[in-house]
């Protein structure tokens, strides 16, 4: 189910600049939302599944710009501005869009338990007013966090057509706000910390097509040889030649193999070359397992 | 004149507001019909987004700009270019869009994640509209469920020892009944993703309906941090959204300009730069 929404989702923004965020230290975001437990974390509100808020991303970007020391008017062109009344000024929205960020669909157990130690309740309870002592007693506060190695995708649009760099811009600078500064709740506890990929340029994906094309062509005479059960294992051969390839590489020739394969009635589940085959075709690269 | 039958599916949260402040825990309210509170996407905030500003410029003469005052209306006045005379170049549009009314809410599920649901009410209404406007109502009857029931397809995925458990309510499953009309909602609405929908559609009472309308609606809490201090600044303050995956139907009525509603997605409604109110178009082309 939330695959299929996932892929209506990534359909209908094709045209937007993806960001491939992988948590590297746990994620406490939405800390202070509503939840059975005591603590909450940001749940999808339909699918149940985590995600980033688009909102908590603009807010991280919003940091990014002030510490960049951006003009007022790229500031304004990222992230809108206020209306401000001294000057008449109505202020405008923001030029881009910020998707929240959905989790990877290979991603299936993304939850950990987590626990906060509260040492000093009292202490913080008044606000200061009764001292800290070593005699307190410590108050642990199970909550669930997102665990590190999780995928997000985080499309960010610009309906402008005539101002398509801007969304990369923005991209790169969320990118640099995702590594450093942290997403969440509790970052300088070191929560909320990622690594960044881009999805693919429009160029890499050229460049990719081209090599793929070349090797399906020199493949092509192998492929055809098999013909019966005797030369099916060529098949795992091929395959596992194109295991180390990247997935937009290898995709065209696997699908060509296994419609050889399929055409001479050798597609057989229980075969090692189909479960192999069917395992690159899925790609589930940078996924968490 | 001519009519169709629209269907929208929202894929974020999305929150057509009303700018109000409901004086209630929530300070950003949906836009909700006065009668029913059932929540809606008002037809200016669909025209709006469709006219996205074309034709606006009384000055502007081009073939673009004519065509979008045809379907979408103007009203304004301009110099004449020769006498410098002012005329009134007013129009009116060509195209009527109606309020997109809730057909399917989505409410959390204790079991198959979440259901479309609906209510004899909502079924009925749409009925009648379809008539008005002299298209083909619904074939199948619209049974009545009880206060406590909840109509399901025989292939469900929503059930749970017997019940439906919505959020904090408790149905009775019952999947006698409504196969005919799940079955024909589905192909009107999801056709060729019909069984997605039929296995989680549940017909409930109107009351029921009612209340998933009102507190059923997903709540997002928003603060604005200080940038240096990381502290909160503002807020929080709450926000209410109507959830992804919610079906709408509206109606398009008029002489020309139809056209512009073919177009598979559309973004509206407030808090747009977070990414919310993304829409896709769904069959509807009766």
């Amino acid at each position: 189910m939330y695959k299929l929404a996932f892929g209506r989702w990534r359909e209908s923004l094709k045209d937007a600049v993806w960001l491939e965020a992988t948590t590297k230290t746990p994620l406490a975001i939405g800390l202070g939302n509503a939840s059975p437990i005591e603590n909450g974390l940001a749940i999808h509100h339909t699918y149940g599944v985590p995600y980033l808020p688009g909102s908590a991303l603009k807010g991280l970007l919003r940091r990014v710009a002030e510490r960049f020391g951006l003009s007022e008017q790229e500031k304004a062109v990222l992230l809108g501005e206020g209306p401000d009344p001294k000057q008449k000024k109505q202020g405008n929205a923001a030029y881009l869009v910020y998707w929240d960020g959905w989790l990877e669909l290979a991603c299936t157990q993304p939850f950990q338990f987590d626990v906060i130690t509260v040492h000093h309740r009292e202490y913080y309870g008044k606000k200061g007013a009764v001292w800290p002592t070593d005699f307190d007693d410590p108050n642990p506060v199970a909550f669930l966090s997102v665990r590190p190695g999780v995928k997000f995708w985080i499309p960010i649009t610009c309906p402008a057509q005539d101002a398509q760099d801007w969304p990369y811009k923005a991209a790169e600078m969320l990118a640099w706000g995702l590594e450093n500064l942290g997403l969440g709740g509790k970052t300088n506890a070191g929560y909320g910390y990622f690594t960044c990929d881009f999805g693919k340029s429009a160029e890499e994906e050229a460049r990719e097509r081209e090599e793929s094309a070349k090797l399906l062509e020199s493949l092509t005479p192998e492929i055809e040889k098999i013909q019966n059960s005797g030369s099916a294992n060529k098949a795992l051969q091929i395959a596992r030649q194109l295991r180390e390839k990247p997935a937009g590489v290898r995709k065209p020739i696997l699908e060509r193999l296994k419609q050889q394969l399929v055409s001479k009635n050798l597609w057989k589940e229980d075969k090692e070359y189909t479960k192999l085959i069917d395992k690159l075709l899925k790609d589930i690269k940078g996924g968490c397992k | 004149m001519q009519a169709k039958l629209i269907f929208w599916q929202a894929l974020t949260p999305v929150h057509p507001g009303t700018g109000q402040d409901s004086s209630s825990v929530i300070d950003l309210p949906v836009a909700r019909e006065a009668a029913t509170g059932f929540p809606v996407i008002p037809a200016s905030s669909l025209k709006g987004v469709l006219r996205d500003g074309r034709g606006m410029d009384a000055e502007d003469e081009s073939e673009a700009a004519l065509a979008a005052r045809k379907v979408f209306g103007f009203a304004g006045r301009k110099k004449k270019k020769d006498s410098g005379e002012e005329e009134d170049i007013s129009q009116a549009a060509e195209l009527t869009l109606t309020d997109a009314r809730v057909l399917f809410l989505p409410v959390r599920s204790y079991a198959g994640t979440f259901a479309f649901i609906t209510c004899p009410l909502v079924l009925e209404r749409l009925n009648r509209d379809l008539k008005a406007l002299g298209l083909p109502g619904l074939q199948s009857p619209i049974p009545t469920p009880q206060q406590t029931e909840a109509l399901l397809a025989q292939e469900t995925e929503i059930v749970h020892n017997g019940q439906v458990i919505l959020e904090d309510i408790d149905l009775t499953a019952q999947r006698e009944g409504a196969e005919a009309l799940i079955q024909e909602l589905g192909q009107m609405v999801f056709d060729p993703e019909a069984a997605y929908f039929q296995r989680r559609f549940a017909l409930v009472s109107n009351d029921v309906f009612s209340y998933f309308c009102e507190m059923g609606l997903e709540i997002i809490a928003r603060v604005q941090l200080n940038p240096a201090q990381k502290t909160v600044e503002e807020g929080p303050w709450y926000e209410e959204a109507i959830p992804a995956e919610t079906v709408f139907s509206c109606f398009a009525i008029g002489k020309s300009g139809f056209e512009e509603l073919n177009r598979p997605y559309l973004q509206l409604g407030g808090q747009a730069s977070v990414g919310r109110g993304l829409l896709r178009r769904l069959g509807g082309s009766q």
